[in-house]
């Protein structure tokens, strides 16, 4: 691995506001702590996604309570509202939102794929067309980073250029070679000491282009450094084997963010592959819809009417307040005609992924995440055959996996179209709204 | 059975004390207000919203909207507990009934010799004497309204009006027949904008034998709170009834509609309106001199023209939400639609709420002396 650049002095102020540290390692797998201004990460993390500098109805202290220590908010719907000005006039994102812990803004990158019809790009930028206003906003890096200082998150995101997961051919390599190239001009527009901004290591499905990638990227990398382009629709096998490659070429000193990824298997398997940072949307957003994560078989869609009569609580042992108060019942009637249906949900799907992070850091503490990896799987798919990307990806870390391969991923696929479907009805939210 | 004293009357209003309510104990000062709920729940607010960041001054009697727990309640029946526990209420939560919800509309032409209908988002539902005492006992409620036959509107024949005061009369000593004797029964006082109505009403209330009835809702459905007689019509159900009877008013009231009621001397409402305001997007003040000064100031959220204002929506309001958030906040909040804002002006509206009672009750006994 290459060495690191010297640093200057305000590279050394800000990474004396920053630290990472390894507690523990088993095989790939990594526990970790990592410090920001406002907060300690214990690591893998998974940070819960508030969009607009709101967690969908859950209270900030709520979130307190079930130990969450990170947030992501998104820069490109902060930016158009209420707009990074008046965000930044009024003292910061934390401040904004009640929020006294860590902060992770995103580039607004992403919207080039999700928003690529009112999106045009070159070497300068990226130019949107907002949705609401029509109004023409160039985001060159310089401007990427201006309003992620104004909103003031602990972590920024570089401005890097997102092609969708499955393109090929030279575009591929120019994207990567252009986020190397913006990673630079970000690092430049960079005056924050408080605030620290992660590369991302782009370069599509292409290894060779990841490598090359991850090695500039990481030349550069002061505090963190991100596994992007993936969770776009790509198959597993090859999503696994990106961030296994990744994590195989990345310095240890960094924690790895691999952005987009939620479901309860990607976070487990990305975690034991040596990943330490992880967010989605999918907690909240499927609460929405009624559906509940659970270790027992993944999800449990409550607006079925054999709930009607369930007087259990979402998941028998789950600590959360919701599980502790109210039924599927009680929830089953609520869900689509109270706002408070939503809130119980949410609460408790964000206490599932907490819960579930922090028995994968405990199972790297204690060298038994192989025995936890099979307790998962066990659960995750009720006994039944595991998906043969796992299988792969557990034999390639050298772990063995007790249940049968299978030889469709019947579940996944269900989960992955459902999950295109919710996304989709969003951004027709984002467009319309 | 209600257990409650009249204090002191006065120009204003008047106050008094609860000392039971139904089977439950409960110390309460009056003028006080019902906590409106839907569905079990302060609407947008979840228990450990309330038990964590809803400070009020009293122990709250929350009012059950039957409209949006009807079809909960044959889950209520299977299920091993009561109301509070499917809700997930706290288990000491003191409960009264209401038949009709506050914030829904009426529809007149449905009521008919044994039911009266409600509305919800299933369409009409039929409540009878039968079904609302096998409901409160399932639900195990501390109090309840009695049915009341609503068909007053300005084209309703002589005849009608007649029969529905009769209905409403019957339903009140059928449900007192066979409900228990600790259940809190509210006889309801209806008649709309009809004074000789009104006046029927009330006199049959007072003039029951047995058990005496303490505690009666004054129904104001049907009446135009600006219009000029309407102090007459609020008379003519108050004044047939003895004064140590507990004059609960449900229904949405402004505040400066609420203090007109205070000076006809009711005791109790409920919290529907300042749940309204805050799903319009509104948060309310009112004045340090209430109720003597009525008016009370207003902010409309969803218009952009505080989206740069950093201040604290009501400086002087100590709620959660004026102590950690910001008018712009706020704004951008009801802007973008976001499940946040009417859960953070529930709070501020229902703390501010909470304090118009207690300036009410400063009031009088100042005004007193």
């Amino acid at each position: 691995m290459a060495s690191l650049p010297i640093a200057s002095s305000q590279d050394s102020k800000e990474m004396s506001k920053f630290a990472f540290e390894l507690l523990a390692t088993s095989r790939r797998a990594r526990r970790g702590r990592l410090t920001t201004p406002h907060s300690v990460v214990e690591t893998p993390v998974f940070m819960p996604v508030g969009t607009q500098g709101t967690m969908k109805g859950i209270l900030p202290e709520q979130l307190i309570t079930m130990d969450c220590r990170i947030l992501l908010c998104n820069t490109y719907h902060l930016g158009h509202r209420p707009g990074h000005e008046i965000v930044g006039e009024a003292g910061g994102i934390h401040k904004m939102m009640n929020w006294p812990r860590s902060i992770l803004t995103d580039s607004g990158g992403f919207q080039m794929v999700s928003l690529s019809k009112l999106m045009t790009l070159d070497e300068e930028g990226v130019r949107f067309e907002s949705p609401h206003t029509k109004e023409i906003t160039n985001l060159p890096p310089e401007e990427c980073i201006r309003v992620q200082q104004n909103l003031g998150a602990d972590i920024m995101m570089q401005l890097d250029h997102v092609v969708h997961t499955l393109t090929t051919g030279p575009i591929v390599e120019e994207a990567m070679e252009r986020s190397i190239r913006w990673l630079d001009r970000c690092e430049d527009a960079h005056t924050k000491d408080e605030q620290t901004i992660f590369p991302i290591v782009q370069g599509g499905l292409n290894m060779e282009l990841r490598k090359k990638c991850a090695e500039e990227m990481a030349k550069r990398a002061k505090v963190g450094i991100a596994i992007g382009g993936l969770s776009g629709g790509e198959d597993k096998s090859s999503f696994w084997r990106v961030v296994a490659a990744c994590c195989d070429w990345l310095p240890p000193h960094l924690p790895r963010y691999v952005m987009g990824v939620g479901f309860a298997v990607d976070l487990v398997v990305c975690s034991l592959l040596g990943a330490d940072m992880f967010d989605c949307v999918f907690p909240t957003r499927t609460a929405r819809f009624g559906t509940a994560l659970v270790r027992r078989g993944g999800q449990l869609h409550l607006k079925q009417a054999r709930f009607a009569n369930d007087f259990s609580p979402i998941d028998d042992r789950c600590e959360c307040h919701s599980c502790k108060t109210y039924t599927r019942a009680y929830i089953y009637s609520n869900i689509a005609k109270e706002t408070v249906a939503c809130h119980i949900v949410s609460v408790h799907n964000l206490h599932h992924q907490l819960q579930l992070m922090k028995d994968v850091r405990q199972s790297i503490v204690d060298g038994k995440e192989e025995a936890f990896l099979n307790e998962f799987l066990n659960e995750y798919y009720e006994g039944g055959s595991v998906p043969g990307w796992v299988h792969d990806a557990a034999q390639h870390m050298g772990y063995t996996i007790k249940q049968s391969r299978g030889e469709m991923e019947e579940r996944k696929h269900k989960a992955k179209h459902e999950d295109v479907v919710e996304l989709k009805k969003e951004k027709k939210e984002v467009t319309v709204a | 059975m209600v257990h409650f004293s009249v204090g002191l009357s006065t120009q204003i209003g008047r106050v008094g004390s609860i000392s039971k309510w139904g089977n439950a104990q409960l110390t309460q000062q009056t003028p006080s207000f019902m906590v409106y709920t839907r569905s079990g729940h302060i609407p947008h607010l979840t228990w450990e919203v309330v038990d964590t960041q809803l400070r009020l001054n009293q122990t709250p009697i929350y009012q059950m909207t039957l409209p949006s727990l009807i079809e909960m309640v044959g889950q209520i029946a299977v299920y091993k507990g009561d109301a509070r526990g499917f809700c997930g209420m706290p288990r000491d939560s003191i409960l009264h009934l209401s038949v009709l919800d506050p914030l829904t509309d009426r529809k007149v032409g449905y009521n008919d010799t044994t039911t009266v209908a409600i509305w919800n988002h299933t369409g009409k539902r039929s409540v009878s004497v039968p079904s609302l005492i096998k409901w409160c006992r399932e639900m195990e409620v501390n109090s309840v309204d009695s049915l009341l036959d609503y068909e007053f509107t300005p084209e309703t024949t002589l005849k009608r009006m007649n029969k529905a005061v009769d209905r409403t009369n019957q339903w009140l000593e059928s449900i007192r027949c066979q409900m228990e004797d600790d259940m809190g029964v509210i006889a309801c006082a209806g008649g709309g904008h009809s004074g000789q109505h009104r006046r029927k009403m009330a006199h049959y209330i007072s003039s029951l034998e047995g058990t005496p009835i303490h505690s009666v809702n004054i129904d104001l459905g049907g009446i135009n709170m600006e219009d000029e007689n309407t102090s007459d019509l609020i008379n003519e159900s108050i004044n047939p009834l003895d004064e140590n009877i507990l004059r609960i008013c449900q229904g949405s009231f402004s505040p400066v509609e609420i203090s007109l009621l205070l000076s006809k001397g009711i005791d109790i409402f409920d919290s529907s309106w300042p749940i309204k305001q805050a799903e319009k997007g509104i948060a309310f003040e009112v004045s340090a001199e209430y109720p003597i000064d009525s008016s009370f100031s207003t902010i409309d959220f969803t218009l952009s023209t505080l989206k740069s204002d950093h201040t604290s929506p009501f400086p002087s309001c100590k709620c959660y939400t004026c102590s950690k958030y910001t008018r712009a906040y706020l704004t951008h909040l009801c802007n973008t639609h976001e499940l946040l804002a009417p859960l953070l002006l529930v709070i501020h509206n229902l703390t501010q709420w909470d304090r118009m009672f207690q300036l009410a009750r400063d009031s009088i006994h100042k005004h007193s002396n």
